[in-house]
């Protein structure tokens, strides 16, 4: 079924869109979501959450791009979910590496400031915009779709050093990025 | 601002972008590996389609062999009846006496002349030496036919060859040869024979990987390239 049906779906309160969503969408959000909680049964709570929200946001929304609406949606749920766990440490895993490496381009104290979430995604985008394709792809998915180095390795024909300092450098960039946009980092 | 806020503001990120990094995950069909991590599965073309390659040269093959080859075989044909009217030469040895002398009626002994024509050739190796025997089967093998060209495709090997195969090409010795001494496999073409007009051979179970190799089939060699599979 094509993804403007499936929204067609929502918008007509039709509980077959969940069907068709879990059958076109399913393993893909739940691929995003493993890579961030690890355990299954947090993972199928993260997709459930997201089939409801999905649900509550389409009438007001037509995402022309259902895919990564999803994925947004199921990221987030995965990282509340996570922050749920892990509220005292980072805990393990491709998640808390993922954090420790962002913690290298930012690691000041969330109550010092108050930080525009919105802004900051609108920066983040404008950075990416000036990556080439291969590189914004090594950092969405590492740092979106919280990837382990060897699946972005495997994806993009690479070793894994490569694909680290690759990052490595990519992180930099972004650092530098953010402090031209006016952040204290 | 810290890593936290880094990594929730990326769920804001362009849907373009996710999308961009994400199309191997969601645009093919998904498989759950052991570890609960999905990898993309190498998309097959199965059923009829998988043959398409070879059963259309075959049928082309197939049509230019009986358009070339039928009048070849009539000819040798009509060749074969004026031949075995004429008068034996004496090489052929005692076995052909006999007919020679029977004085049957010439009707008879013409009628006769077609089957001992097939004995001739019996009882003429059979007081040949044994290797001038095999020498001759050889070289016989050896004009018969030859290969001209071979085509590796999705596991299939397809052979071109010119000339007349054996009755039973499954009965042929082949090999296949990475550089001069490296045999991947050997044995008859039975074993791997699934096409015979074309010839075409299933090596799905060697799994080669990309390089040249050297196809063997009794005397005759020929080279071949495994490519490297598209990218999907």
């Amino acid at each position: 079924m094509q993804d403007n049906e499936i929204v067609d779906l929502y918008w007509a309160r039709n509980e077959d869109a969940i069907v068709q969503t879990d059958s076109k969408y399913g393993s893909y959000c739940r691929k995003i979501a493993i890579n961030i909680v690890t355990s299954p049964e947090d993972t199928e709570e993260c997709v459930s959450d997201t089939w409801m929200s999905a649900w509550n946001t389409m009438p007001e929304e037509r995402p022309a791009m259902l895919a990564p609406y999803l994925a947004a949606i199921i990221r987030n749920h995965a990282l509340t979910l996570y922050r749920k766990h892990h509220s005292q440490k980072r805990g393990a895993g491709q998640t808390a590496l993922a954090l420790d490496e962002l913690f290298e381009v930012a690691g000041g104290s969330s109550t010092e400031e108050m930080v525009d979430m919105s802004l900051l995604s609108e920066h983040i985008n404008r950075f990416l915009s000036e990556l080439t394709p291969h590189d914004r792809i090594a950092f969405v998915r590492r740092y979106f779709y919280v990837d382990s180095l060897a699946d972005i390795a495997g994806a993009l024909s690479m070793s894994e050093s490569a694909v680290k300092s690759l990052l490595f450098r990519l992180r930099q960039k972004l650092k530098d990025h953010l402090i031209r946009e006016g952040y204290e980092l | 601002m810290n890593g936290n806020d880094l990594m929730t503001a990326l769920s804001g990120l362009d849907l373009g972008y996710i999308d961009e990094a994400a199309l191997e995950l969601h645009g093919k069909p998904q498989v759950k590996s052991e570890s609960g991590h999905e990898t993309a599965r190498r998309t097959k073309v199965t059923g009829f389609r998988r043959y398409l390659p070879i059963v259309l040269p075959a049928a082309a093959a197939i049509l230019l062999t009986v358009a070339v080859a039928m009048p070849m075989i009539l000819r040798m044909y009509k060749g074969g009846l004026s031949s075995s009217t004429a008068p034996k030469s004496d090489s052929t040895g005692s076995a052909e006496a006999p007919a020679l002398d029977s004085g049957m009626p010439f009707d008879e002994e013409e009628t006769a002349g077609y089957s001992e024509q097939a004995a001739e050739a019996e009882v003429s190796e059979a007081f040949m030496p044994e290797d001038a025997v095999s020498d001759s089967a050889e070289e016989v093998a050896k004009s018969a036919w030859s290969l001209t060209s071979a085509t590796y495709f999705d596991g299939c090997l397809i052979i071109q060859a010119d000339g007349m195969l054996p009755a039973d090409p499954g009965e042929l010795a082949y090999s296949i040869s990475e550089g001069e001494e490296t045999v991947l496999a050997e044995g008859v073409l039975g074993d791997v024979l699934i096409n015979e007009e074309p010839l075409t051979l299933d090596l799905t179970s060697l799994e080669l990987p990309p390089g040249s190799y050297t196809l063997t089939i009794g005397d005759e060699s020929i080279d071949f390239t495994v490519q490297d599979a598209p990218r999907e």
